[in-house]
């Protein structure tokens, strides 16, 4: 054996070592019931799901992939997703199979109303297209719900952008920017990119009805009464801005507190700039 | 060379802002979630814990996007979308299966009326 042949082979058997160490990774028992849910339905030819089949099918092969390439966290976490895929493809295929049945079940009951005659028939029909009405009356009203509640969700979506959203049990929802986001230096002006943020803030509080107060506050830079003053006339900036946008002034108020509620260490640069904050408090409704 | 250093950051801290969460994942996320919600309403159930698991884990990826934790946020989108799906898959199988449930029990009605 010459000394090329011998480093060529030392090379595949490392190789191939690597490979087994690899292999040796155990699939999580989310991928392994991915695997068996979907080998359960990979030979179904349902055009109902066949999106959902090909979607579980590509988040298996990227589990998979990443298992493979060692990385067993990453792995764990698609294999979750890999086995939601699965589940959806399936609960749409039962779906589909239900809604055939519904539909011979409807057939079948329409040929018994006629079998029983005329009159019954419209007994039944009638009494069906007014529990029809009442349902539609009723789903309508569900669909407004929820479609404020998504349009209320995603302005809220937008404000966690820039916005630190806190739901406090004592005090409602604080939606917290800081100072520096809003105002110029050490002053209660705003600065450029304020008309963004607080038009975001305006949508959301125009969806969102409880009553609202604006809070300034800022670090302890400087002298108590000049950051009392200052973040006086932040806050009131900030409502004065909202009001315009829209906001009814019978609903919203605002208050400064100086450096007196730090919610950071003010020894730190860090800390003053937690501080230096604007807090709009949506009031927790009493009970 | 100062020049060459200050060229490589440039392109590194461009590379930085590449690589956060595509809008688009985010919109698709977000229109998942809404479309199971219109589907699930005011039922409880499976269909009800999918929606909010959904919810929670949309909220947390865009913490850590706020947080600069990329690609966890990216999974953790994908996450909630999927969950959202499966919600919205759930709330329209129960819904035909009521349906179907309360028409069976219609042809009962029927069947025993008839067979008076």
């Amino acid at each position: 054996m010459t000394t090329q042949t011998s480093k060529t082979l030392a090379v595949a058997v490392l190789a191939l070592a690597v490979l087994a160490g690899c292999s040796t990774l155990n699939p999580s028992p989310d991928l392994v019931a991915a695997r068996s849910g979907y080998a359960a339905m990979a030979n179904s030819t349902n055009p109902a799901n066949a999106a959902e089949r090909g979607q579980a099918q590509q988040a298996i092969n990227k589990a998979n992939a990443m298992l493979n390439g060692g990385n067993e966290q990453t792995a764990q976490q698609l294999a979750q997703i890999a086995n939601l895929k699965v589940q959806n493809a399936q609960v749409v295929g039962d779906t589909a199979d239900a809604e055939a049945r519904l539909v011979a079940t409807q057939n079948e009951a329409i040929s018994i109303a006629r079998a029983k005659g005329m009159a019954a028939a419209g007994v039944t029909a009638a009494a069906s297209a007014a529990t029809s009405a009442t349902q539609q009356q009723i789903s309508a009203e569900q669909a407004a719900i929820a479609n404020a509640e998504a349009q209320r969700q995603k302005a809220l979506n937008t404000l966690k952008l820039f916005a630190n959203v806190v739901e406090d049990k004592e005090r409602g929802l604080v939606i917290s920017i800081g100072g520096e986001t809003l105002f110029k230096t050490n002053s209660a002006k705003f600065g450029p990119s304020a008309n963004q943020e607080l038009t975001a803030l305006a949508v959301y509080l125009q969806l969102d009805p409880r009553p609202t107060v604006v809070e300034g506050h800022t670090s302890n830079t400087g002298t108590p009464a000049y950051n009392m003053k200052l973040s006086q006339e932040r806050a009131k900036g900030v409502m004065d801005y909202l009001i315009a946008q829209g906001v009814s002034p019978d609903r919203i108020t605002s208050v400064g507190f100086g450096e007196t509620r730090p919610i950071a260490d003010n020894k730190t640069k860090a800390g003053r700039a937690l501080n230096r904050r604007v807090d709009v408090v949506m009031v927790k409704a009493v009970k | 060379m100062r020049h060459l250093s200050k060229l490589i950051l440039a392109c590194a801290l461009s590379t930085g802002c590449a690589t956060a969460v595509p809008q688009a994942q985010i919109d698709g996320a977000q229109k998942a979630i809404a479309s199971a919600s219109d589907t699930v309403g005011s039922m409880g159930g499976p269909a009800a814990d999918r929606l909010a698991d959904a919810k929670k884990e949309y909220d947390a990826a865009m913490e850590m996007a706020k947080a600069g934790k990329t690609d966890e946020a990216s999974r953790t989108l994908a996450k909630a979308e999927a969950d959202a799906k499966l919600a919205g898959a759930l709330g329209a199988e129960a819904k035909t299966k009521s349906d179907l449930q309360a028409v069976t029990d219609q042809i009962q009605t029927l069947k025993t009326q008839l067979g008076k």
